[in-house]
């Protein structure tokens, strides 16, 4: 945690809305992003994400800095994501539509559309993963996104969904077999033979 | 290719970090090999397809404003509570907390719950039901009665004597029988009716005689 954070928290405790602002500027990226691949809808995700940031505001006080504060963000993102799931399960799962190319040439305020320049390659790759995570839980893209895109490890994406390390490598598996079904990628023959483990 | 469960999952870790080519035995084996660039490339489209969902900068300037809307509404706890203040937040987070229960776990303990009460009400009832035939106990209590005191009646009663006259002139007994022919009301005697005697009856004996006054 930078000094220069670690200040806005405390400005951010008195309590100041400007200095809570601009440190949930420093993230709103990474938790909408968040938001979106696990909702899979702009509008929930500017939703949930805002719901996020009004909740961190609330509970700023009790703020210790133990830990860093994204972490800390990424805690309260994790059980707003459950509760929105606990509390609408079957809106969810109609929401399972994915976020294809298609979606991003309609007029959704909240994504950006591809630009011009953007090459044909991406878009059919965007529309590809899209696809295959739209095949996944919510639960299940979440936790792949935990591990993948915020870099967690199983032990620390199993305590904070409450959730076994086998439950949450499944999911990974999971999601690496859809994309890879998505994008054509030809799975290697299962030949079996002893494994020394640790030896690589 | 190392097929088992060990080696998939070291893959998998070694394919998201940032490790570029496998070591040891794994880069050794062509399998391997394949199966990580596989993975790596399906991690490099996620991140690729991750980046692109991303909204352009214009999307941001409303999403702060609409945010700093929304926490203006809502004022923060302030700054650091206070020990007091500290348990009471603890109790809060305690009587709000909530719980994952599996449902058959849940549906099992209600079902107990309905099973325990219904039994208790039964258990209840039959034991009322013994305590109708036996006796109920005595109890002592003290009571305070309030006592009506006696009426003390009083009444003094004169005593006439009736002396012999044995030298009483015919002229004093003509004017007695005239006066009790004139005055017959005068000359009854007064009785003693109406007059109902206390069970203890008062006596005061006046000492003296009305020849005394003379």
């Amino acid at each position: 945690m930078t000094e220069n954070e670690a200040q806005l928290i405390k400005r951010a405790q008195a309590p100041d809305a400007e200095a809570f602002c601009e440190l949930a500027g420093r993230y709103e990226r990474r938790i909408y992003s968040l938001a979106l691949h696990y909702c899979h809808d702009p509008q929930d995700a500017e939703d949930l994400s805002q719901e996020v940031w009004l909740k961190a505001y609330q509970a700023i006080g009790t703020f210790r800095q133990e830990s860093g504060f994204y972490t800390w963000i990424r805690r309260i993102t994790i059980n707003c994501f459950l509760n929105r799931q606990r509390s609408s399960f079957f809106r969810w799962r109609k929401l399972a539509a994915p976020l294809s190319g298609d979606h991003l040439d309609s007029a959704k305020p909240a994504l950006q559309v591809p630009s011009v320049e953007a090459s044909l390659n991406n878009r059919i790759l965007f529309a590809k993963v899209m696809r295959a995570l739209a095949q996944l839980t919510p639960r299940q893209r979440l936790i792949f996104l935990l591990k993948h895109h915020e870099g967690m490890t199983y032990e620390e994406i199993a305590a904070a969904l409450g959730c076994s390390t086998g439950t949450a490598k499944k999911a990974v598996a999971r999601a690496l077999t859809k994309l890879r079904e998505e994008l054509n990628v030809e799975l290697p023959p299962g030949e079996c033979v002893p494994c020394a483990a640790g030896q690589y | 290719m190392h097929n088992c469960k060990s080696t998939k999952t070291i893959l998998i870790e070694l394919a998201a970090g940032d490790a570029n080519q496998l070591s040891g035995e794994l880069e050794n084996c062509a399998a391997c090999r394949e199966e990580f660039a596989s993975l790596r490339n399906a991690f490099r489209a996620a991140d690729t397809a991750i980046d692109l969902a991303q909204p352009a900068e214009a999307f941001w300037r409303g999403y702060h404003a609409r945010m700093r809307d929304r926490l203006q509404n809502s004022p923060p706890t302030s700054g650091w509570l206070p020990p007091r203040f500290s348990m009471l937040l603890w109790f809060r987070q305690v009587l709000t907390t909530s719980i994952r229960v599996p449902v058959p776990a849940a549906l099992a303990f209600v079902v107990l719950l309905v099973f325990s009460i219904f039994f208790a009400i039964q258990t209840r009832r039959a034991s009322g039901a013994g305590s109708i035939l036996t006796q109920p106990p005595i109890v002592t209590k003290t009571v305070e009665v309030p006592v009506v005191r006696d009426r003390i009646v009083t009444r003094v009663v004169y005593r006439s004597i009736q002396r012999p006259s044995r030298d009483l002139s015919a002229r004093d007994l003509a004017r007695a029988r005239d006066y009790r022919q004139t005055e017959p009301a005068a000359v009854t005697a007064q009785g003693l009716e109406g007059f109902k005697p206390a069970n203890e009856a008062k006596v005061t004996i006046i000492n003296g005689s009305y020849h005394d006054d003379k």
